[in-house]
């Protein structure tokens, strides 16, 4: 599902060049359940955000269902973000001026559904993150855990095979942070596809393959035995 | 269609839920049309009434009277008089085809007008019936000026200006039918003159002036000599004033033979004075388009400023938006319409609250003298329509510009900006 090639991200500020992701060579399949881990500044984010189409690499080549990525036009960049990848981030990035059902039915808006259609998903996908009594509060009226799953369930709303979550337990206490770990075991036992940044290697050793990184490369991709 | 549906659902959405910021800008806009507007009818309206009191005295005309030679001509002695007499304005609708009208007035100033024991000193005209037209003298309703009938028969019928009318039978609602003495000879009101504005006179306004018909003041003072010669061009011969006071000059030097390079005859050219006046207000309105263009383009600078801190605000927004797959077209064309709404609503509060308040000054009547001066506020159609180019293209620069750096960029470094 997803391959990459000697991908690198080489940052320049003023004269100073810095390689957050150094010739990268990673490949996930369909159903691969992955924790990547690694020290801060070791190029995670850097990675999960080309993964997810929102950054581009500066070098390598990133190929999406064996598509390279860079063909793709801005449009089709988009249209990928809405259909095939939930993304799910560690500083929730929710509209603040929204409730939550408004939040998540920005993805079913873009892609263009009826109003019917989205109030129906909108109201499964709260139902299925257990927050149907919170419909209409707004970011700031929700609890940090209330808001991860508000944002889970927006990365769920055009049903995406592919997961992205960078840290999404970062800002959370253990136990809320448990709650939604859960919910993305359940995510992969409904057949997606998830990567899951973490620090905290409780949560990382639950899953079923780990990817270690350090200063902008991968130095250990092992799978457990299961 | 489906990315037309999509754009307006989410447009109606987030505007409703920015509904706050929306007003304020939209109230900063009315604000800035309002001042604008209010600018440019007030101009209007007084550019409206200054022509009204302009043309009081009458349009498109000139005024010639006599004098005396400064040369001697052909053996003749200079200082002579040259007046003209009735039979000039025959003479000279003749010889000038090329003029619309020809007339002529006779002035008798100090004389004793009488309607039972009211008595008042005033000028008489004796006037020919095409100055009705000619110099805006109009009767009120009931009543009429001077015809061809009244010349020809010499009636003893009088025309009263308003105010001398008001002064002589204040009681009297209808002054027509009524007997007027003057120098103690009756004679019969035939009509009251329409009040008008009036800004240029030669003598009293005309409102205090007591009009005869020309045969009839010739017969009471056997009075050889014209005052005046008024003569008109047609309406479409104006620009040629000057050509034709000189050929008026010419013909009247050939008939009493005198040097026409000698400035005997003393002309006033009204047409002059219009164009002077019209120079005035057309610069008046410049002058107050460009106050209002600047206070509108204060106005702009807010919205733009207002669109850009907006932008800024909602870099992060946009960064979300395009994370969940929104297309940078739509994203442009949401804020280009926002921005657009809002001008355009605001323009047309403004404008629609600016006719209100000119409809409204509409009820109340001209009688004071700071209105006689400035007119009633008239809002034009082309100041508005100006008005909504502009404000339409200040909003589509300040909602596309900022959005277009906002959606140019990665959503990464969108969602990163502080
Ligand atoms: N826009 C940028 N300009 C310059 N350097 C950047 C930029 N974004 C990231 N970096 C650098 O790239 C490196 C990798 O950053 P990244 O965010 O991927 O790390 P991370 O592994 O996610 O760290 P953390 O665990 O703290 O989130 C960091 O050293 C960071 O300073
Ligand atoms: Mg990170």
């Amino acid at each position: 599902m997803i391959k990459l090639q000697n991908i690198s991200k080489q940052y320049i500020t003023g004269s100073v060049k810095f390689d957050a992701l150094l010739e990268i060579n990673l490949e996930i399949k369909e159903r691969d359940f992955c924790a990547v881990v690694g020290p801060s500044g070791s190029g995670k984010s850097t990675l999960m955000n080309i993964i997810g189409c929102l950054d581009i690499p500066t070098g390598g080549e990133y190929y999406l269902d064996n598509k390279p990525v860079s063909s793709l036009s801005a449009d089709e960049l988009a249209d990928i973000r809405n259909r095939k990848i939930g993304f799910v981030f560690q500083a929730f990035n929710l509209l603040p001026y929204a409730t939550a059902e408004e939040n998540i039915e920005v993805p079913l808006l873009f892609a263009g559904h009826s109003r019917k259609k989205r109030l129906e998903r909108v109201k499964y996908l709260l139902e299925k993150v257990g927050l149907q009594d919170k419909a209409l509060n707004k970011p700031t009226e929700m609890s940090g855990g209330e808001m991860q799953r508000v944002a889970i369930a927006r990365a769920l709303a055009n049903d995406p095979p592919l997961i992205l979550a960078d840290e999404p337990t970062g800002n959370l206490d253990s136990k809320t942070g448990e709650s939604i770990v859960r919910l993305f075991h359940e995510l992969s036992a409904e057949g997606r596809t998830l990567l899951v940044i973490t620090h905290d290697p409780n949560i990382a050793s639950q899953m079923p393959r780990i990817i270690h990184m350090q200063d902008g490369r991968i130095v250990n991709s092992h799978a457990h035995a299961a | 269609m489906r990315k037309l549906s999509i754009l307006w659902n989410v447009f109606v959405r987030d505007f409703r839920k920015q509904a706050g910021r929306m007003t304020l800008t939209i109230i900063g806009l009315v604000w800035g049309t309002i001042s604008i507007m209010l600018l440019l009818s007030f101009g209007e309206g007084m550019h409206h009434q200054m022509m009204i009191n302009n043309k009081g005295m009458g349009e498109n005309m000139a005024i010639v009277w006599g004098g005396r030679t400064n040369k001697s001509y052909k053996g003749l002695p200079s200082g002579r008089r040259i007046w003209f007499h009735p039979g000039d304005i025959e003479y000279f609708g003749k010889k000038l085809p090329e003029l619309r009208v020809v007339t002529g007035e006779y002035m008798r100033w100090g004389q004793k007008l009488n309607y039972g024991d009211t008595y008042l000193n005033k000028m008489i005209n004796g006037l020919y019936p095409v100055y009705e037209e000619l110099r805006a003298h109009f009767p009120q309703e009931g009543g009429r000026f001077i015809n061809d009938l009244d010349m020809k028969l010499k009636r003893r019928v009088i025309f009263l200006g308003d105010k001398v009318a008001e002064e002589l039978m204040p009681d009297i609602k209808n002054p027509v039918g009524e007997l007027v003495n003057i120098n103690g000879m009756p004679f019969t009101v035939i009509g009251v003159q329409e009040p008008k504005q009036q800004m240029n006179s030669y003598g009293p306004q005309d409102a205090n002036k007591v009009s005869i018909p020309a045969t009839t003041y010739q017969l009471m003072w056997n009075e050889p000599y014209l005052d005046n010669i008024l003569w008109a061009p047609y309406d479409k011969d104006i620009d040629q004033m000057d050509e034709f006071i000189e050929r008026f000059n010419e013909v009247a030097a050939a008939k009493y033979k005198y040097d026409p390079d000698d400035k005997v005859l003393g002309t006033w050219n009204v047409v002059e004075g219009q164009k002077i006046m019209n120079n005035i207000l057309i610069g008046m309105k410049w002058f107050l388009g460009f106050v209002g263009f600047m206070t509108l383009a204060i106005a702009g600078v807010g919205v733009a400023n207002i669109m850009y801190v907006s932008v800024k605000e909602r870099t992060r927004e946009i960064g979300i938006k395009m994370a969940m797959g929104a297309r940078r077209s739509l994203v442009l064309w949401q804020f280009v319409c926002e921005a657009l709404f809002i001008t355009f609503t605001g323009g047309a509060i403004g404008i629609l609250l600016i006719y209100c308040l000119t409809e409204t000054l509409k009820i109340l009547p001209i009688d004071n003298d700071v209105l006689n001066m400035m007119g009633y506020p008239t809002v034009s159609f082309i100041d508005g329509s100006i008005i909504i180019v502009i404000l339409g293209i200040i909003g589509l620069l300040s909602g596309y510009f900022p959005a277009r750096k906002a959606a140019s960029v990665t959503p990464v470094e969108s969602l990163r900006y502080e």
